[in-house]
């Protein structure tokens, strides 16, 4: 089998998320060409490339894509289950989408995920809840005891999402911490995230206020959303199948978030050798 | 996204089973893949692709096409997969065996270049080897590996769909080659407790708790 086990230890480390995006072809050329100048100088590297070019070779030569459709179920496998259990129809969607609002929040998200990268918390609870009060009132300040200045009429959407997201970013950069807590806990029994969310609500007035001075539907609809969602993660007497349905609204309103500005992720603010 | 997609979705929301069957056989040969790779277990993989179609169903009212269907569908799949392992983690370990050649021809498999029976013998060993390799990987590492090497994601894409860095995706799967490569290279035959020569300084995973 042509496989080998690699170069050891010997292989320079802080070249490890480039030799990996080497592999799967996903460096910019600029990227390329600084490995292959890298490579072409260090003998461990090249092989560590060369070794596990040869192991991804040797997967592929067991053509487990193509097995991987062995029992794929046909519509009419799954139609009369399907059909027996499908709910109601849904609600409506929507209309108004939220990509002003989303970009607005992401900025908060990519704060959140950095906290998360950066491993600087061990709970969600020592950083919302057991915060001094005082500490807390103070972050919140901007969101709830400030009035805004009208907005003026030839405000644009851009502007309106700045605004919003300048008197609520504490607000909402707490908010995701707890959303992200909550989208990995094994379980919701978490005293400091219930509590995170119960401190973060009794702000959420604050952030309808803006909301309301901005006089945007779609961010009034997210504040909602996100309010309620806190609601129910505060609550502690959620039956499994809740949680369950719970987790997904989460990661739904986490993927709108997220998604909404791909190209700002955390990774690109990693410093990278 | 493409309006024939969105015309679909407007009909799944609208209740039409016909736009949720064009949905399924739209998706379903790509989410199943991805699960049996991930559980290797047909009877998993079938139930976590019912499971996502009835999760879409339920909260597509709320798809906005921030992202891609593919994306957001894919999502919930990754979701049910790892509380599937969550809740089953103490359970049997992976058979490599299910996926035997027999099976396959039962299921109208399509056609593999295994050429003459010695040939299909190394093929099946070596499938079932890497199977039983990529099983003892650590969940989340074995999903990254999934979607990047069966799926072909970009490492963005996986970011996004695992709720990861960039950065972590990358240590995931760094990990997962190299513990594959050391696993073929018969050096790590008990495979449950040497070190991974692959573990980034300074990193320990991305804090949370799933896995």
């Amino acid at each position: 089998m042509s496989t080998d086990a690699g170069t050891g230890n010997n292989w320079c480390r802080e070249h490890a998320e480039d030799l990996v995006m080497y592999l799967y072809d996903e460096l910019t050329p600029h990227g390329r060409e600084a490995v292959e100048a890298h490579v072409g100088s260090c003998a461990a590297c090249r092989e560590e490339i060369a070794s596990n070019r040869r192991a991804l070779g040797t997967i592929d030569e067991a053509h487990l894509k193509r097995m991987a459709t062995f029992g794929l179920p046909a519509w009419s496998d799954v139609e009369d289950e399907f059909a027996a259990t499908l709910p109601p129809m849904p609600l409506p969607v929507r209309r108004h989408a939220l990509p002003v609002f989303a970009k607005a929040a992401s900025i908060v998200l990519l704060a959140g995920a950095a906290f998360v990268a950066g491993r600087q918390w061990d709970s969600i609870g020592s950083i919302v809840s057991n915060a001094p009060e005082t500490q807390i009132a103070a972050r919140t300040a901007p969101a709830t005891e400030t009035e805004m200045a009208p907005l003026p009429s030839s405000a644009t959407a851009g502007d309106r999402m700045r605004a919003f997201s300048d008197r609520t970013h504490n607000y909402f950069q707490r908010s995701m911490l707890v959303l992200l807590e909550f989208a990995n806990a094994d379980h919701i029994g978490d005293m400091g995230m219930r509590a995170a969310s119960r401190t973060l609500l009794r702000e959420s007035e604050g952030a309808r206020r803006v909301a309301g001075q901005i006089h945007d539907e779609r961010i009034q609809d997210l504040v909602a959303e996100l309010e309620d969602i806190l609601t129910r993660i505060a609550s502690n007497n959620l039956t499994a199948d809740e949680r369950s349905a719970l987790r997904e609204e989460v990661d739904d309103l986490i993927a709108r978030l997220e998604l909404s500005a791909p190209s700002h992720r955390v990774a690109q603010g990693r410093t990278r050798t | 996204m493409p309006a024939d997609e969105r015309d679909v979705l407007e009909r799944v929301r609208a209740g039409d089973i016909d736009a949720v069957q064009a949905l399924f056989e739209e998706h379903r040969t790509r989410i199943y893949r991805v699960c049996l790779l991930y559980t290797d277990s047909p009877d998993d993989a079938k139930d976590v692709l019912q499971e996502t179609f009835m999760r879409a169903y339920r909260s597509v009212g709320r798809f906005r096409g921030e992202s891609s269907f593919t994306t957001w569908l894919t999502r919930i799949a990754i979701n049910i997969c790892l509380n599937l392992r969550r809740d089953r983690r103490a359970l049997e370990p992976l058979d490599p065996e299910r996926l035997d050649d027999q099976d396959m021809i039962g299921h109208q498999m399509p056609h593999t270049p295994l050429g003459n029976p010695e040939q299909a013998l190394r093929t099946r060993e070596l499938r079932e080897r890497i199977l039983a390799l990529v099983g003892k990987l650590p969940p989340r590492e074995r999903m990254a590996f999934v979607l990047k090497h069966f799926e072909e994601f970009k490492i963005r894409e996986i970011s996004v769909m695992m709720k990861i860095s960039e950065g972590t995706v990358k240590s995931f799967l760094h990990r997962a080659v190299v513990t594959l490569r050391e696993g073929l290279a018969g050096e790590r035959e008990s495979g449950d407790s040497a070190p991974s020569l692959a573990r980034f300084p300074g990193r320990r995973g991305p804090g949370r708790r799933i896995s």
